[in-house]
């Protein structure tokens, strides 16, 4: 019986079906676009071919899947104390009065776009690098550090909400017992909130490694494996973007190939945050 | 040798306070020194005269036709979808594997780099569909990169309203339809709103996915089918090409000034209903 | 003799494994207040809630038997369980006003009818029914204040005046004063009294006394039966069951 009400629900379905099909499409055209190129010069020779030349038929990604990993590495290396210092004087250690400022804080600033940590690195940070360490300044320590500020906020919020979700009944058990402050926060609260805290660390993992405009512009965009941190390189973000606007034929279906392999790691890192979030 | 535990203690806590005032000051940095070095340039000028000199002089009017323009299509876009999304997880259906499918859709999309995103709104809009670099395109790129956000905060909002006002409106003989739209809507939108607005502010500061949508045109945007320069699309332009520090700067500050400005706006709103209900 | 304005003819009802209601046979009469008895999980309020469908919302509820109001059959698949409830009205056990003023929450759903176009029609349908609920003298004046700003006898007085501007035939009150002071309590009994010649009311209360005093007939349900039902005076003086009198005498509530 097709009421009205039956309807509405109908046409809501639809809508709700938004985004699982965005998500369909998405990977559908990316894949087709994508695909024949990474078939045609043979899956090893993409991923591990260390030479990319599209212009002379060259489609190897070794050099931007290991700066991208480099990079993303660099980002939690520089990121995730620094986030979880911060996150737990918060969670744990601060008066309430001044969580109350500062956290809200901290995630405003997770809207500041990308386009600008981007620029103040190069005005900033990268002529540091370039006077004190040598080298281009325009490198993966550059990078690793932007990315590792960037991910701050993302990292610090959601270790908070994991840290503030331990009932306060443990901390008040062990302090009773006799421990210290920071005793309860290491062997009560930390282990307690893991689950939450990898899940943190994991999802600003995901935004180092898809991060595109900041990396483009601090990491010297350099078509080699990385030696050293002083090193310019050049992820597959970076990749995509300096060639898409004047790529064509299979040169820019290998830059969709790139955006698969990206696909497929950001992927599997929100599977595991996910997993281990749901494994509670 | 171990050491005493509140010694211990002590050296923990001035260390992570430390780390935690380095981060605070990182951040807090960032913001003033854009304002510092950008507001000087915000003038009536800057603000509201063509872009001259392929971005050396004059001002970003352009770019603020372009951001607005984008923004409104992909809100005009994802809002129906998003809410509409929300409603039907919330209202219209327990819990079992098709909301588990749809929420798995809508997270995963939220984890899309921008990137990806862009590539795919270039191939859909740009290529297939011919809609060409246009403000169309890049609008509804963004609507699918904002989707996420507007489902969840909507989501939220939604499970805040008690429950027993649909009851009582059942137990009257309202429709559901009409106790959404009447009752439970007015009662979420302040939440919704926030969302809303949230994802307003990820809009402006997008780069990646509008640049490889909506093109770089210099030209004020007119119809849908125009190509257009975004802020921040303008201000990486310039920063990458070194065209004009001030008017970087200045368009940095504006950009971040509206964010921030956006990203408050939403906060207060989310504290307000959320006192309402709790 | 009062016309049976509801039968009930072995009514069943499960919520998924669980039985609530094993065959129950009631006639209900119009004019008069039917007071429902029990423990608590006995299956009262599940049988409100059949009386008007609100059970449909429960996922997994099954219901099977006979429910006739005025001879119709309401548990029949196509009734129109909207127009059904408009008929029926209840007042939960909570008050719940809903967040706007007191004149919008007498005159929403009846708006939402759209048979009080004029501004008129509206007025007075809200001042009669806060009249009938016994709640005009005190809100007359301030009619667009908040409604959650009233106390928690007004507020239930003022869902009772809700449920009254549907124009409804029957009432069904879920422990209506459970939260109430006493003063609050006796003005809604007193308001009920006088509702019910125009009105079948059926009465959930978990205070055999106040069944006592305001009940016209009463029916004791026990884990999901009916184990007695007459006329209240002659139950409460002289029960025919042993469960009636054991419950009415406090050895088990």
């Amino acid at each position: 019986m097709l009421t009205r009400e039956k309807l509405i629900e109908k046409a809501l379905l639809l809508l709700a079906l938004s985004a699982i099909g965005s998500l369909a499409l998405i990977t559908i055209f990316i894949f087709l676009e994508g695909l024949p190129i990474i078939l045609k010069t043979g899956v090893s020779h993409f991923i591990f071919g260390a030479h990319w030349a599209p212009t002379k038929g060259h489609f190897g990604i070794l050099a931007m899947i290991l700066s991208s990993l480099y990079v993303t590495l660099g980002a939690l290396i520089f990121g995730v104390p620094l986030a979880l210092a911060c996150a737990i004087i918060l969670a744990e250690f601060a008066p309430a009065s001044l969580t109350k400022i500062l956290k809200p804080t901290i995630e405003l600033l997770a809207g500041i776009p990308s386009v600008v940590y981007g620029f103040l690195g190069v005005v900033l940070l990268v002529p540091l690098i370039r006077s004190y360490l040598g080298g281009p300044g325009l490198s993966l320590l550059a990078a690793a550090m932007i990315l590792g500020i960037m991910i701050l906020p993302t990292v610090i919020s959601i270790s908070i909400d994991a840290m503030n979700a331990v009932p306060a009944l443990y901390r008040e058990g062990s302090i009773a017992l006799g421990a210290t402050q920071w005793q309860t926060v290491r062997k009560l609260v930390l282990p307690a909130a893991r689950s939450g805290i990898i899940t943190a660390i994991i999802l600003g993992m995901g935004r180092a490694i898809g991060e595109t405009m900041a990396v483009i512009m601090v990491a010297g965009n350099a078509l080699s494996i990385p030696t050293s941190i002083l090193d310019s390189v050049r992820t597959l973000t970076a990749n995509i973007a300096l060639e898409l606007g004047y790529a064509s034929g299979a040169h820019r279906e290998a830059l969709f190939a790139t955006g698969i392999v990206l696909f497929i790691i950001i992927m599997i890192l929100n599977s595991a945050a996910t997993l281990i979030a749901g494994r509670k | 040798m171990r050491l005493d535990p509140l010694l211990t203690e002590r050296l923990v806590k001035s260390l992570l306070w430390c780390l935690t005032g380095l981060t605070i000051f990182v951040l807090i940095f960032i913001i003033t020194f854009i304002s510092v070095k950008g507001l000087p340039q915000l003038s009536w000028t800057f603000l509201f005269h063509d872009i001259e000199d392929m971005g050396r002089s004059g001002g970003i009017l352009p770019t603020l036709v372009s951001t607005l323009y984008l923004t409104l299509i992909a809100l005009v876009v994802a809002s129906p979808l998003g809410v509409g999304s929300a409603i039907y997880l919330t209202e219209y259906t327990l819990e079992g594997w098709v909301t588990r499918l749809i929420r798995f859709g809508a997270e995963c999309l939220a984890g899309v780099p921008s990137i990806i995103l862009g590539l795919f709104g270039f191939v859909l809009f740009v290529i297939k569909l011919n809609f060409g670099w246009s403000m169309l395109s890049g609008g509804l790129s963004l609507a699918i990169m904002i989707l996420p956000t507007i489902i969840r905060t909507s989501e939220e909002a939604l499970k805040a309203v008690p429950r027993e006002y649909q009851d009582v409106c059942f137990s009257l003989g309202i429709s559901k339809w009409q106790t959404i739209t009447r009752v439970v809507l007015p009662c979420a939108l302040p939440g919704i709103m926030t969302g809303i607005v949230l994802s307003i502010g990820r809009a402006i500061g997008e780069t990646a996915v509008v640049l490889f949508t909506a093109g770089a045109s210099l030209r004020t945007p007119t119809s849908l089918f125009d190509s257009g320069r975004s802020m921040a699309v303008h201000f990486y332009i310039l920063a990458r090409e070194g065209l004009s520090m001030p008017n970087a700067y200045g368009t940095a500050a504006i950009l971040i000034i509206s964010i921030l400005l956006i990203n408050i706006t939403a906060y207060t709103l989310m504290t307000r209903f959320l006192q309402k209900y709790r | 003799m009062p016309a049976v304005k509801i039968q009930v003819r072995d009514l069943t009802f499960h919520y998924g494994p669980q039985c609530a209601i094993q065959g129950l046979n009631l006639d209900i009469y119009q004019g008069e207040i039917l007071g429902l008895m029990g423990p608590a999980k006995s299956g009262k309020t599940t049988f409100l809630r059949v009386l008007n469908r609100m059970c449909d919302l429960v996922p997994g509820a099954r219901v099977m038997g006979s429910v006739l109001l005025d001879g119709v059959e309401i548990l029949a698949p196509d009734c129109d369980v909207d127009s059904l409830r408009r008929r029926v009205g209840m007042v939960f056990a909570k008050p719940v006003p809903l967040p706007r003023s007191i004149y919008e929450n007498l005159a929403f759903a009846p708006r939402l009818q759209r048979q009080h176009q004029h501004r008129q029609e509206l007025d007075e349908l809200v001042e009669n029914s806060l009249k009938a609920a016994q709640l005009w003298e005190e809100v007359k004046d301030r009619l667009q204040d908040s409604a959650l700003k009233l106390s928690g006898g007004q507020q239930q007085r003022l869902c009772l005046a809700r449920t009254l501007a549907m124009q409804p035939e029957v009432i069904l009150l879920d422990e209506p004063t459970s939260g109430l002071d006493p003063i609050s309590t006796a003005r809604i009994e007193e308001t009920l009294t006088e509702l019910k010649k125009d009105f079948t009311i059926i009465l959930v209360s978990n205070n055999t006394k106040q069944i006592a005093r305001c009940s016209d007939k009463v029916a004791f349900l026990l884990m999901s039966r009916l184990v007695e039902y007459g006329v209240t005076p002659e139950v409460f003086m002289v029960p025919k069951q042993k469960e009636t009198d054991d419950y009415i005498s406090g050895r088990f509530g």
